[in-house]
This record gives structure tokens, C-alpha cells and sequence, in this order.
């Protein structure tokens, strides 16, 4: 059920992207365009026509065409706009690939080379107890903590699969453990 | 925007004042109805950019929403254009075609 959890999310364009693609273009456009270009756009890849990075590509380039558009012939300010453009969705299909690639591994168990315990992003690798003993649980290296991603509980305790919140992940960071220890 | 700064732009504005030419639709229809005739797959970021330009260029106009899509017209100005620039277009093709084919019977 997860792993068809992440198809589907693959297959729509993160609103976090969308919303950056958005505001490339300018004001007048995105206030007129802005709302039925991104409807169409998911139309579009919820029934296959195209891909989220397709899309995304292809809304940034017509960004750059607009931008240049809206300033007319100086094509200074219109080359900086251009390469403002490719560096913003640069930055926002590397978040939405990290995103993905969390989904995914989270999504399939990961190897055991691949696994530190509960929040060890943040701290030295290796097992660590989480003080309330409420959640002890594998986090795949990739899996970003405090956005609910789903981890796998480990053998010492029932099996399935809980979810990690920001809270547990405070818990469990190593300042705290040894504050809250005796 | 007049027709002048469409007429130097991209086959694009062509596309999608063709698809219009029989009646209004919205932009997956027009996207679904170009890639048919054309063979030209667009991406939605590229037909609002031509829809932009030839709504500015008052060749196309938007009709009230239906279902939450906004389907668009081409307007008489536009119909006059797509006629200008398809007669010129079929002009330009028949004197190639018809120069290849005297090249191809002479050699």
C-alpha cells in the first residue's frame, strides 16, 4: 500500500515546485494564467501525458519566455531573470528529487548498511534508545525526520509500521536522551 | 501586441489558432486535438504562453468556465489571420513542391 502510495505521489507535481514555478512567472500572468495553466498541468500528468519533471521543465521555460516578454527588448534584466529561473528550479527539482528518493526508500525496506536507528541523521550512527521507550525504530539513511515518513518498527519490538513524528525525533536526539536521563 | 509580433513568433500561435478554427475548447482538448493533427505534443506552460499572446493580440478570446476549465475562442480577427497565414503558407509550399519536382524529372 505504501509503495502505491509513492507511485502516486510521483505522479503529481509537488505543490512546494508548483508554487515556485508559479511565482517565475510574472505577477499579471500568474494572476491571470497562473491557476488553469497548473490545473492543466496536472491534468496532464494524472493521465500520463507527461511527467512531473517534464512539466516542470516545460512551465520554467515558458517563465523565462514570459519574464522576457513582460520586459520587452532589454535583454539584460531578461538574461538575469533567465538564469535566476534555471538556478530556482534547479534548487526546486533538487528538493523534489530528495523528496522522492525519501518516499521511495521509505517505501521499500532498506538494506541493513543503509539503516542507522531513530534519528542518527543528527547524531554519531549506531543504536540509540529512545528515553520514553514509546518508538524505536529504523529510519532508512535518505528519510528526512519530522516529515512522516513511514520507518519500520524493529525486531525487539511488534511488528508494523509507525510513523516518525518531529516530536519522537526531539526525543530521541542525543542532548536531549542525556538530559532527560538521570 | 499586434499580429505583426505574432506572424515573427512560432508555429505555436498557428497550432493553436488551427485547433480553434472549428470551435472553442479548453486546454486539454487543445493539447489532446493538436497532438492529433500535428503531431506536435505541447506542454502547458507552452500553450498558455501562445494562448497568452494571441488573447493579447485579441486573436483568441476566453469563454465563461465550464467544470472549472476555461474553454477559448478564436475571434474574427483571428479566423481572418489563420486564413492570411495558411494561404501564404500553401502558396510557399505549392512553388517548393512544384521547383522539387522539376529538379527530380530533370535529373
Amino acid at each position: 500500500m505504501t509503495r502505491r502510495l509513492s507511485a502516486r505521489r510521483i505522479r503529481e507535481l509537488d505543490p512546494r515546485l508548483a508554487w515556485l514555478l508559479m511565482m517565475l512567472y510574472p505577477r499579471a500572468w500568474r494572476a491571470r494564467y497562473g491557476a488553469e495553466v497548473l490545473r492543466l498541468t496536472r491534468e496532464l500528468i494524472a493521465a500520463g501525458e507527461t511527467t512531473p519533471a517534464r512539466a516542470a521543465v516545460n512551465l520554467a521555460c515558458a517563465a523565462v519566455v514570459e519574464r522576457g516578454r513582460a520586459l520587452g527588448h532589454s535583454w539584460r534584466p531578461a538574461l538575469a531573470m533567465s538564469v535566476a529561473a534555471l538556478l530556482a528550479l534547479a534548487a526546486g527539482l533538487s528538493v523534489t528529487s530528495h523528496a522522492h528518493r525519501a518516499v521511495s526508500a521509505s517505501a521499500a525496506p532498506a538494506p541493513a548498511s543503509l539503516v542507522r536507528f531513530l534519528c542518527s541523521a543528527r547524531s554519531a550512527p549506531g543504536p540509540r534508545k529512545v528515553p520514553s521507550g514509546r518508538l524505536c525504530a529504523e529510519l532508512p539513511i535518505r528519510c528526512r525526520i519530522g516529515t512522516g515518513h513511514a520507518v519500520k518498527v524493529i525486531p525487539a519490538r511488534p511488528a508494523g509500521r509507525v510513523t516518525v513524528k518531529s516530536a519522537d525525533c526531539v526525543l530521541a536526539a542525543p542532548d536531549k536522551a542525556r538530559t532527560s536521563g538521570p | 501586441m499586434t499580429t505583426d509580433s505574432i506572424r515573427g513568433s512560432s508555429d505555436r500561435s498557428i497550432l493553436v489558432l488551427t485547433s480553434l478554427a472549428d470551435c472553442p475548447k479548453h486546454g486539454y482538448a487543445l493539447i489532446k486535438d493538436i497532438e492529433a493533427f500535428a503531431g506536435v505534443r505541447l506542454g502547458a506552460g507552452t500553450l498558455y504562453s501562445a494562448l497568452a499572446k494571441l488573447e493579447r493580440a485579441a486573436l483568441v478570446e476566453p469563454l465563461p468556465a465550464e467544470e472549472r476549465r476555461h474553454p477559448y475562442r478564436i475571434t474574427e480577427a483571428g479566423r481572418e489571420f489563420l486564413y492570411q497565414r495558411l494561404t501564404e503558407s500553401a502558396r510557399i509550399a505549392e512553388v517548393g513542391l512544384r521547383r522539387i519536382a522539376v529538379a527530380v524529372a530533370s535529373s
